[in-house]
């Protein structure tokens, strides 16, 4: 194995662009023609260094889970690099197909959002968790059941359980299959899109704990998709926040938090919801109403709703520009703003006594 | 204006209410024993995690239950103008009282205004078809009352979306629509289940606020289900925490998230994601699942996961409601002495 040094560029994503287009059917439904183009990511660009956490966040429809899943080449990109190191060499993600695709599967994997219709109903967990290292050719079946128990252990989960069926799991149990699945083949790159979204708040906890100390045990390396802020800053570093299929604005998650820098940033951190009834108030709404869904055109994607959108946000598209050592927003008007941080609060709720 | 407790009957009174639903499996005790009430103007979460049975608590109210749920018993009286209370419980589901607080005394908006709505009726025909139902209003009529109601909620250019089908709309308007639709018979209450959780971030805070602005503005009560801590702490007055089909604790907001009493509520905020953690501060997780839903428990559901639960003291009858303050009421052993609760049993009698 390749010496692993913490730091280093894992995955170098480069303009990542993907259209989606829209048709409709056309000659009484005999053909289709194209109508539309949608946006779903332009011009995506992040560093992920070994053994971070790269939060992703916004809302629906902005492009989060189609990123995810260009890095792991569900979809083809339009346009765009994704680089990504194997010992020594950088993989080109985006160019490999075949043998050399399928030989680069078993290093980056994904935990899903849905733990119910992510598993198989009809396999029992053991072959679920198998699946993945029967299909690499991991080794002889007892070496296969070997590393199903290891992973079933390292998840939390019982090794007695190996014959049941998804359905006798909770939710909770079931994401942990969901974790063991994706771990099997030793994975470098984890991607997980909205791994505990479908979680009650008390299971949360258990399943981001685990995240976070297998990523300490085993040297991951998460792109870690979520809408909720709260969860991104228990887990992740860095944060980059995309609307409209762009990243608007990339930074440490304590200097996005304490000096948002972008406009959307600031509308979304004023939208937090949190448990304290005494910051009751300092939540506020977005002026307008919005998808975050991409459009095309010259203009910034947030112009519509931005409350200091001025004339050249709608002829001209912002660069990502860089306001700091790691610290980059997309904005015209980067310099001139000052931005509301999320509130701070007096201290932590829930902590009696 | 929150009317002071003891001015006559409450709007809404709660008796230890029972709802069970029939499966082939076994049996759930969805609701065992919930007893809560609410004022005028006032807003409540019903606050719990899936399967807690909050849903069901909504739906016994509003008597829609599925079709092998039951009230086993317990009542719910609700008093709508000021008049003598009325048991909900006891009415038939379909008959036409029920039918005739069901959308006009009691507004209900649902998590999913996709399936909520019809989708081959334009939304101005369904919300003026509870104006005609309720009012016996005529066709124009329902359409200017579909339009009014629109415009209260904030719908840009009502006039011309009232034409509009829900598939047109982005899930904050269908939401809009939706508080629109519940709110045209101006009802006294309003129980909205999850009114926010399908939806971002930005235009959750939006709907939040719509509906405090609403409640002030139509002095209705505000009864809402939700999982979310922090949805609880931005609405609400008072906080009924639910557990296993069990009331845990229930008292003003402020106390409840400043001093929380009941080992789950503690745990349960402990385990909240939040923001200001210090670096390497972990999460307190709660360990174990909630009991599954067929299981009988005979003492206090969270015994198994309770960090001071002890199976002599807890493991036999469910604690009952132990007072700690005028509204404030904790259903744990290991809180609220005897001589505390006497204390506070008179203290809330003189109130």
């Amino acid at each position: 194995m390749a010496a692993r040094e913490d730091g280093e560029p894992l995955l170098e994503v480069r303009d990542l662009t993907k259209h989606f287009p829209l048709y409709q059917p056309w000659l009484l439904g005999l053909g289709r023609r194209q109508i539309e183009t949608v946006t779903a990511a332009e011009g995506v660009s992040f560093t992920i260094h070994r053994g971070e956490t790269l939060g992703l966040v916004g809302e629906s429809g902005c492009g989060k889970t189609t990123t995810a899943r260009l890095i792991l080449r569900v979809f083809e990109p339009t346009r765009g690099e994704i680089s990504f190191r194997l010992g020594d060499t950088a993989v080109r993600v985006d160019q490999i197909r075949g043998k050399a695709l399928r030989a680069l599967r078993p290093h980056i994997q994904m935990i899903f959002q849905d733990p119910f219709s992510s598993l198989n109903p009809r396999m029992p967990v053991g072959e679920i968790i198998a699946e993945p290292l029967r299909l690499h050719r991991y080794g002889t079946e007892k070496e296969i059941i070997e590393r199903v128990k290891t992973l079933m252990g390292l998840v939390g989960l019982n090794v007695q359980y190996l014959r049941r069926y998804p359905h006798s799991f909770s939710g909770g149990q079931r994401q942990r299959i969901g974790i063991a699945r994706a771990l099997a083949l030793n994975p470098e790159l984890v991607v997980c899109d909205e791994p505990v979204s479908a979680l009650d708040v008390s299971v949360q906890a258990q399943v981001l704990n685990l995240l976070k100390d297998l990523q300490r045990e085993l040297g991951l390396t998460y792109l870690f998709i979520s809408h909720n802020l709260a969860v991104v800053d228990y887990v992740a570093d860095r944060i980059a926040v995309m609307y409209g299929g762009r990243i608007v604005e990339l930074a440490p998650k304590q200097q996005l938090f304490e000096r948002p820098r972008h406009p959307y940033t600031e509308v979304l951190l004023a939208s937090v919801l949190r448990p304290d009834p005494r910051l009751r108030g300092g939540a506020q709404s977005a002026s307008t109403d919005g998808s975050g869904l991409a459009s095309g055109g010259p203009a910034c994607v947030f112009a519509s709703r931005c409350p200091y959108v001025i004339d050249r946000c709608r002829v001209e598209a912002p660069a990502l520009q860089s306001v700091g050592p790691e610290h980059a927003a997309r904005c015209h008007r980067i310099d001139e703003l000052s931005l509301t941080p999320l509130p701070r609060r007096a201290r932590v709720a829930g902590s009696s006594g | 204006m929150v009317v002071m407790s003891g001015m006559g009957e409450p709007l809404l009174r709660v008796e230890d209410l029972r709802t069970y639903i029939y499966l082939d499996e076994g049996l759930v005790r969805a609701v065992n024993g919930v007893s809560f009430t609410l004022d005028r103007g006032q807003t409540m979460a019903i606050v719990g995690e899936s399967g807690s049975g909050k849903s069901m608590v909504a739906q016994s109210i509003l008597r829609i239950l599925p079709e092998r749920a039951r009230i086993e018993s317990g009542r719910i009286l609700f008093s709508a103008n000021c008049g003598s209370p009325r048991d909900l419980a006891a009415l038939p589901p379909n008959g036409k009282v029920m039918r005739s607080i069901r959308g006009g005394a009691i507004g209900m908006i649902f998590q999913e205004p996709m399936t909520a709505f019809s989708p081959v009726h334009t939304v101005g025909d369904q919300i003026g078809e509870v104006a005609r139902l309720h009012r016996g209003a005529s066709r124009a009529e329902a359409r200017a009352a579909a339009i009014e109601a629109l415009r209260s909620v904030g719908f840009p250019d009502p006039a011309r979306k009232v034409d509009t089908y829900p598939f047109e709309l982005s899930g904050g308007l269908r939401q809009r629509a939706m508080i629109a639709m519940a709110l045209v018979c101006r009802p006294a209450l309003l129980i909205a289940d999850e009114p926010t959780s399908a939806l971002d971030a930005t235009v959750q805070t939006q709907i939040l606020d719509l509906l405090l602005r609403l409640q002030r503005e139509y002095g209705m009560a505000l009864l809402i289900i939700t999982h979310d801590p922090g949805v609880v702490a931005y609405v609400a007055d008072l906080v009924t925490v639910m557990y296993f089909g069990k009331v845990m604790e229930t008292g003003p907001a402020a106390s409840l998230f400043e001093d929380p009493q009941h080992p789950y509520l503690q745990a349960l905020l402990q385990a909240t994601p939040r923001f200001g953690l210090g670096p390497g501060e972990r999460l307190q997780t709660i360990p174990g699942a909630v009991p599954g839903p067929f299981v009988s428990v005979r003492g206090c559901p969270f015994l198994s996961r309770c960090p001071e639960g002890e199976p002599a003291l807890c493991g036999s009858d469910m604690p009952a409601m132990r007072p700690l303050g005028p509204d404030h009421r904790v259903a744990c052993y290991r809180r609220g002495s005897v001589a505390e609760t006497a204390v506070a049993a008179a203290g809330a009698e003189k109130l």
